[in-house]
């Protein structure tokens, strides 16, 4: 493909078109002065037409190095192999997508199934606090029970503590698994790119081989989850500066 | 807060709509029922006597954005708060999202505390309204 050059005029060629564009102009303001209103349109369609026809010739020359590029990719079959590739690379795609998925709801499922034993605990912890009290009325003068009681009550609370930092931990594994959503939305754009590269492609070697097929227009509408590193100039730098801005609205 | 609201959330990833349906329990509420796109919330809505939605933008079928203008064009339903929940953090989409009458933006990833936060301001300013 690196033989094909986009067509561009010599500096003779540019240095003749404009000498020439310089006469007409000069005719056409001739024209003017001399109050020759039909030869001053005649001249003005001649040029607008000029004007079309430089613009039809781009054309077909553009029509030209496209068929040159085609001519390129024939008998080469690295483009038959991509394009046999793209579907697997769509696919596998596919598939890690819903493996994240899969390990983000057993990881909730077995959060869930934790808050259970969380429960228990927390009635269990419930439990010793009565049972402390009624020890602690109980042991009146007796100083072994009041120990017991003062131990039952190191464990209550080493309990209470232990419970309330398991919920949060719980609560923090479950807001973890935000990251399939975001990776999850990220992974769709590039299989949605994946296919569009892929539809186009097949357009491209189906039209080589005398069959056409019109592929659907990509929705290119939003732009998802930021990526470090390629950062859109528009995004907002985080939740407050979201909040700022919405302000201005409110 | 009004714990016994009854709340849509509107995700296509279900695994953010647990996310989000397990925050919204922790603080309390339990009447939550789940969409995966606008074009299934909006007859939910219209049907179901919702207080509060909680959605997504970008989503197959009908878009968040979208879901809103519906929710704020229907005469039985425009005063129902509308609460964002997107990675989309491009500053011309939540200028898009105020004019079209959202009632409060959170870029994901998020955390349980902003989402509280966040609940809490938009009741605070319909509790003003009313």
């Amino acid at each position: 493909m690196d033989d094909v050059k986009p067509s561009v005029l010599k500096p003779e060629a540019e240095q003749a078109a404009r000498a020439e564009l310089l006469g007409r102009l000069k005719d056409m303001t001739l024209a003017l002065e001399q109050g020759d209103d039909a030869l001053f349109a005649e001249r003005l369609q001649d040029l607008l037409r000029r004007r079309e026809d430089g613009f039809f010739t781009r054309i077909a020359q553009l029509t030209q190095d496209l068929r040159a590029v085609f001519a390129a990719m024939e008998g080469d079959s690295r483009w038959n192999a991509l394009a046999s590739e793209l579907p697997d690379a769509g696919a596998r795609l596919d598939h890690v997508l819903r493996l994240t998925e899969q390990a983000a709801h057993r990881t909730l499922d077995l959060v869930d199934e934790s808050q259970l034993h969380l429960v228990t605990l927390g009635s269990c912890g419930q439990t010793i606090a009565s049972t402390r009290a009624r020890l602690t009325m109980a042991a009146g003068a007796s100083p072994a029970l009041a120990q017991l009681a003062a131990d039952l009550q190191g464990a209550e609370q080493a309990l209470s503590h232990s419970h309330g930092q398991l919920r949060g931990k719980f609560s923090e594994l479950a807001m973890a698994q935000e990251y399939q959503d975001l990776s999850g939305q990220l992974l769709k754009r590039v299989t949605n790119v994946i296919r569009e590269v892929e539809r186009e492609l097949m357009k491209l070697l189906s039209q080589r081989s005398g069959t056409q097929e019109r592929p659907p227009v990509a929705d290119k509408g939003l732009e998802g989850p930021v990526v470090p590193g390629l950062e859109k100039a528009g995004a907002v730098s985080g939740q407050d500066d979201a909040d700022a801005l919405l302000a201005m609205f409110m | 807060m009004k714990q016994n609201l009854k709340i849509l959330v509107v995700d296509d990833f279900s695994t953010m709509r647990r996310i989000v349906k397990n925050l919204l329990n922790e603080l309390g509420f339990s009447d939550i029922s789940e969409a995966d796109d606008g074009k299934t919330a909006l007859p939910m809505l219209q049907n179901g006597n919702f207080d509060f939605v909680v959605t997504d933008w970008n989503m197959p079928g009908m878009p968040g954005i979208e879901l809103l203008r519906h929710i704020r064009a229907d005469e039985r339903l425009k005063t129902i708060p509308v609460l964002m929940v997107t990675a989309e953090a491009q500053r011309e989409q939540i200028i898009e999202a105020a004019k079209a009458g959202v009632s409060g933006y959170i870029v994901k990833p998020f955390t349980g505390q902003t989402l509280k936060e966040k609940l809490e301001k938009i009741f605070e300013r319909y509790a003003q309204a009313a």
